[in-house]
């Protein structure tokens, strides 16, 4: 989080900041207390309890973060992945390009335990999937494709769930839910239902209710991008900059191949099942000479540039 | 690792909080007095058929005449063993998991089990309630007799609890056909697996095994033997608490089992679906819907959209079974009605409940195509987010909502079919044949009626998948009341040349309605 603790307090709207209070406990000395006197006593027991932004223990994510050997994954007759090899560092953003079909949606479900690979192993934070799904799922975030969530739970309720379903505590799930919706534009909604959110309004949710967790994550996020507005998109990206600085591990999977660009320190191009390249963007353009740019390098590797 | 009570206290929030939008929003709210005044209505109607009293109190009579006691076990025996076989595709499980479980619960630090264990608590919390409709509907029979009444909700709430016991035992074949697959690729061992589970299900309420007393400690036998018992065939059967008891039992076993056998491969059942293999002769993939309906010769696009329909449909599973049933079941219920040589014998009604006898098979009528009608709701709901890209597209209004209602109505046709043929044979009254006509008008009204309502759903929900349930119920109240109308026109004009006009002019005129309020609300979507 870019802000301290005071800051958040001092920024949080009324209804946030009584929730807080009574989160940790502050007694009310009567109906009608001042808006000031609030704030230090809010911000005195947040402190006093240790449950301040900057007070959030660190435990650093297993290197490689992400490990995935030889994995592969077929459904019926079609293979979907075929021997992919992946690491993702913590510290680092990488990105999985590909034509529709080419597996990169699969990749992201056998990462994140939802679906078993069918040969190979896939290691999230030092746990095997396969073996220890819960134990690699604690530092997981994961914004499939097609965003959906409860439409009938209030944006707060969803958040305050999140961060109990990790095991956030409430006084610090309640600063970074604060701290999120100013960031993501969110205050409007917190108390609207999911169900009557835009879609790039539930995306931001949907972000929001990672970030809520103590970090770090290694985030595996699925055409994050689509769907938000410039600013919401501006926003996102240097908060997952922000996050690899401090030790995330992110792996995204995207067709904005601008967008894959700008964020990521490395990519992998994926085609029908298989990786068909990977690198920096430089190593990619110097092993295609005639591109210079990813579009170019991803039509090199996926079939070819298409001629007029 | 997270506990179940978080997940768990998330549910019970959504549903408060589904019940609290659903209530303060003014449209739904509207349904729901609606609903009330339906409820209310069907309750009058049952009331009015109060004079069914002896014809219900000699029904018990007639069913102890006429029904074999192997018949019922192995008919209980049978419905579980289909709830297997239709469990074992995994679509009943997978039911539990709604789409935004894949970035909430799927990918936290939630078990399986758990996440099982809260869908299945939504479940039985919207089943519970829509029982609790049911029995309130069921409320008039007192006036009857409370025998009858407390008989009947006997029967309603055990039934429901074995449909229950039913769908987890399905479950269970969908997780045991899961492992058999992954531990081998051969069909043969999948098949030996499902049929072995089949086979001890059928040979468990055969006569041979359910002549045992213990063999009732099986949930279905003991339904059979308490329906039995209720209607008078075992006089040692097991009683009501007993029944539940049993049911429960077995309910709370299967889940246990069910819950703990689960993995992974219960996400990848909902998230990715089941890849039918491309295999099988010309008939076996017409049967299974893989016909590529896009050669088809037809040029108007209403046609390709009640094709694209129907074999979508068809691409269900076991849907073939369906069709299978209305060739069979007319078949039967021919051979019941022009025969005398079969074994269960024509069913007489006693001279002094005949009187009875018309509005009792007129009410059956009303409930069997009401039953068979309700396809026609989910012809839109079926379609999903993609009915806003068909609102987008060139066809007129007025198309889409005929695209939906033909098919519903020709459906529906086919379905009533085989109960008309038994409801004839049941109540074997002076001009059934003319009554059974009555069935024509009820199928094109009814299937109007719910074409209106599931075009009308994204009218009330940015969720056109999920038809709030006061906008489900509404349909068996609209249904209810138009055939009151319809009735009531074929008596006032019964016996008249007038009946050959008011007849069709009524059901013209309410199917018109319907279908006009149904391109009405296709206009308003928000």
């Amino acid at each position: 989080m870019p802000e301290s603790t005071t800051e958040i307090v001092t920024m949080m709207t009324d209804s946030e900041l009584l929730r807080l209070a009574d989160a940790v406990g502050v007694p009310m000395p009567g109906r009608r207390v001042t808006r000031e006197w609030l704030e230090d006593a809010v911000l005195e027991a947040v402190l006093e309890h240790g449950m301040g932004i900057e007070e959030t223990p660190q435990t650093p994510l297993t290197d490689p973060a992400i490990e995935v050997e030889g994995m592969s994954k077929r459904f019926g007759s079609r293979v979907a992945v075929r021997a992919l090899d992946l690491r993702v560092r913590p510290g680092e953003i990488v990105t999985l390009v590909g034509p529709n079909g080419a597996g990169k949606t699969t990749t992201m479900r056998v990462i994140t335990g939802i679906v078993r690979q069918d040969g190979g192993r896939v290691v999230v934070n030092g746990h095997d999937v396969l073996r220890e799904p819960e134990l690699a799922k604690r530092v997981v975030g994961y914004i499939p494709e097609r965003p959906a969530c409860y439409p009938s739970l209030r944006v707060h309720e969803y958040l305050t769930f999140v961060a109990r379903l990790y095991g956030t505590p409430r006084v610090r799930a309640l600063l970074r839910m604060s701290w999120c919706a100013r960031v993501f534009q969110l205050e409007e909604y917190m108390d609207a239902f999911m169900g009557t959110l835009s879609k790039g309004n539930l995306q931001r949710v949907l972000v929001a209710s990672i970030l809520v967790r103590d970090p770090p994550f290694v985030l595996l996020l699925d055409e994050p991008i689509y769907g938000l507005d410039p600013r919401g998109a501006w926003a996102f990206k240097n908060e997952l900059r922000r996050l690899r600085d401090g030790g995330s591990a992110v792996l995204l999977s995207t067709h904005i191949l601008e967008a894959a660009e700008g964020i990521s320190d490395r990519l992998v191009v994926m085609n029908e099942g298989e990786v068909v390249g990977r690198g920096t963007m430089d190593e990619l353009r110097s092993v295609h000479p005639g591109a210079t740019t990813l579009e170019e390098v991803f039509l090199e590797l996926t079939g070819g540039v298409p001629r007029p | 690792m997270t506990g179940t009570r978080p997940v768990l206290a998330m549910v019970v929030k959504e549903q408060l909080n589904h019940l609290r939008r659903t209530i303060t929003s003014p449209a739904l709210l509207l349904f729901y007095t609606l609903t009330v005044i339906g409820v209310w209505a069907v309750s009058s109607l049952v009331a009015v058929l109060v004079g069914l009293g002896p014809a219900l109190g000699s029904l018990v009579s007639l069913f102890e005449e006429s029904v074999e006691r192997d018949v019922v076990f192995l008919a209980c025996a049978g419905a579980t063993a289909t709830s297997v076989l239709v469990g074992q595709s995994g679509h009943g499980l997978t039911s539990l998991l709604r789409p935004y479980d894949e970035n909430t619960l799927m990918s936290a630090p939630v078990t399986p089990r758990q996440v099982f264990v809260a869908g299945y608590f939504r479940r039985v919390t919207r089943r519970g309630m829509l029982t609790v409709l049911a029995m309130g509907i069921l409320l008039p029979l007192h006036q009857v007799s409370w025998t009858a009444y407390w008989s009947a909700v006997t029967v309603v709430g055990t039934v429901v609890l074995l449909l229950e016991f039913n769908y987890l035992l399905g479950g269970l074949a969908a997780t045991l056909r899961l492992k058999l697959e992954r531990r081998s690729t051969q069909r043969r061992w999948q098949r030996a697996g499902l049929s072995g589970l089949l086979i001890i299900v059928m040979l468990s309420g055969s006569p041979v095994v359910t002549g045992m007393r213990p063999a009732w400690a099986l949930p279905y036998n003991a339904v059979a033997a308490m329906v039995l018992k209720l209607s008078g065939v075992l006089t040692d059967g097991p009683t009501v608490i007993e029944t539940v008891a049993v049911v429960t039992l077995g309910i709370l076993a299967a889940l246990s089992v069910l819950a703990h056998s689960l993995d992974a491969g219960f996400y990848e059942l909902a998230v990715v679906g089941r890849q039918e293999e491309q295999r099988g002769g010309r008939v076996s993939r017409l049967l299974r819907g893989e016909v590529d309906f896009t050669r088809s010769r037809a040029s108007d696009p209403v046609v390709w959209l009640m094709a694209k329909d129907f074999w979508t449909e068809m691409r269900r599973p076991l849907q073939v079974w369906k069709y299978i049933y209305v060739v069979v079941g007319t078949a039967l219920s021919v051979v019941l009605n022009t025969t005398d040589t079969m074994a269960l014998g024509r069913v007489r009604i006693p001279h002094e409940l005949e009187y009875a006898a018309v509005p009792a098979m007129v009410f059956m009528l009303v409930l069997v195509v009401q039953l068979v009608s309700v396809g026609s709701l989910l012809g839109f709901v079926d379609e999903r987010d993609m009915i806003y890209q068909l609102r987008a597209s060139p066809l007129r209004a007025v198309d889409i909502v005929m695209a939906k209602y033909i098919p519903s109505v020709v459906e529906a046709t086919l379905l009533v079919l085989p109960a008309c043929g038994m409801v004839a044979y049941i109540f074997p009254v002076k001009g059934g044949l003319i009554l059974l006509s009555l069935c024509a008008p009820l199928v094109i009204v009814f299937c109007a009626a719910g074409t209106m309502i599931g075009a009308s759903v994204p009218v009330f929900t940015a969720d056109p998948r999920t038809p709030p349930l006061p906008l489900a119920l509404a349909l068996p109240t609209i249904n209810f009341v138009s055939a009151g109308i319809v009735i009531g026109v074929l008596v006032l004009a019964g016996g008249t040349v007038l009946a050959l006009v008011a007849l069709p002019a009524v059901t013209v005129s309410l199917t018109a309605l319907f279908l006009g309020l149904g391109v009405l609300s296709l206009r308003q979507y928000r």
